[in-house]
């Protein structure tokens, strides 16, 4: 008698804890576009995001673009190897900012200039820890 | 089997193992810390981008892993109470929520206070940040409930259903750095190895066990507290305190 109130107990919990993972499955596929914090360049090129608003855009800052204007003013590419998007950015730049390196920028798209006017920028680190000496040694 | 394991778990058992191996664990985990704290700010070498700020990586990454950990103990120990209805899984679960909140909360401002120097920021509600931020808010709920309810079964069987359903969350934190695009870099150790240089890795093993001794010393202090509290008037606590 006690081993099938346990059994019943044990069904009872993996029944919640199957209904809770799907109602957060479907919660999460709701929001999933919201829960990126950036859109790559391929995602806000594609359409099928709202883009005439503010929003982030985020990549890797492409090899040899970086122009820097007069004062602080810096025009670069981000991109994820498919499509790019050029930004403009007036500002003191994070230390971790540069070439082949991620970024994210917050700020609009100027559709006729086809450029991206950012208000903020930020470095992204990738997961690659290493010190000093081995990298001059390469 | 059953009862085989239950012998090892009997409250007062616990209770004396608890009270025995405290202190040790603390000793044992503030002088390795102090050897292992030393070590990762003086003699591992400086990373080639981030210079001396990624050093916070080494309280960061065991308070990240413990945070979750102590979730997963929680989660487990709520789900044999509810079906076996042992003591001291209960015990156990409500010892462990303060424990698993200052983790939490540790690894949520080393966060903030490496993102400002590397990202340029403390905080953006990414993915990944915003569900341990949801995890902190958990273990806060959790703590809350435990004190809310006049009987204590009644307080262990809520806390036991809200720690296994918050479980899901611990995916979430997991995976959000895959599942989403986040400011937070991808898992830097994985099954296929560690793109963290040998040279500095080494020290991040010995600080998460100089932190687990850290934690089990605060653990088995709220054990007992916990036993003693719970059992109060009987005349085994009376003897156990006097002798």
């Amino acid at each position: 008698m006690i081993r099938k109130n346990r059994a019943n107990r044990i069904y009872l919990i993996c029944t919640f804890i199957f209904a809770a993972v799907a109602i957060v499955y479907f919660v999460l596929q709701a929001m999933n576009k919201n829960i990126d914090l950036y859109l790559t360049p391929t995602q806000a090129k594609s359409g099928q995001y709202e883009i005439d608003g503010s929003f982030k855009l985020g990549g890797m800052v492409a090899i040899d673009s970086i122009e820097t204007g007069s004062e602080l003013d810096v025009t670069f590419v981000v991109t994820d190897f498919k499509n790019s998007m050029t930004v403009n950015y007036s500002g003191v730049l994070p230390s971790l900012f540069k070439e082949n390196s991620g970024v994210v920028a917050s700020g609009f798209y100027d559709q006729d200039a086809e450029i991206f006017v950012a208000e903020e920028i930020l470095a992204k680190h990738d997961e690659n820890y290493m010190p000093i000496k081995i990298e001059v040694e390469n | 089997m059953y009862k085989y394991i239950a012998k090892y778990f009997l409250l007062e058992k616990v209770y004396l193992f608890c009270r025995a191996t405290a202190l040790w664990s603390l000793g044992i985990g503030a002088v390795s810390f102090l050897l292992v704290a030393y070590l990762c700010l003086f003699i591992l070498p400086s990373d080639a981008t981030q210079s001396e700020v990624y050093r916070i990586l080494f309280v960061h990454v065991p308070s990240a892993i413990f945070s979750e950990l102590v979730y997963i103990f929680m989660a487990v120990n709520g789900f044999i109470y509810l079906v076996w209805r042992t003591k001291i899984s209960a015990i156990f679960l409500s010892s462990a929520i303060n424990i698993g909140l200052a983790f939490t909360a540790l690894v949520l401002v080393t966060g903030a206070l490496w993102g400002k120097p590397t990202w340029g920021t403390y905080w953006v509600w990414d993915a990944r940040i915003t569900s341990t931020f949801v995890l902190l808010i958990q273990y806060i709920g959790i703590l809350a409930l435990k004190s809310s309810f006049n009987s204590k079964e009644t307080a262990d069987q809520i806390v036991s259903i809200v720690a296994i359903i918050g479980a899901i969350n611990i995916p979430i934190i997991k995976f959000s750095v895959e599942w989403w695009n986040t400011l937070h870099q991808s898992a830097s150790i994985t099954f296929s190895g560690s793109s963290i240089d040998a040279e500095m890795l080494y020290a991040l093993p010995l600080m998460i066990l100089s932190f687990a001794f850290l934690a089990f010393f605060i653990f088995s202090r709220n054990i007992q507290i916990e036993i003693l509290s719970r059992n109060s008037n009987t005349k085994k606590v009376r003897e156990l305190l006097n002798g």
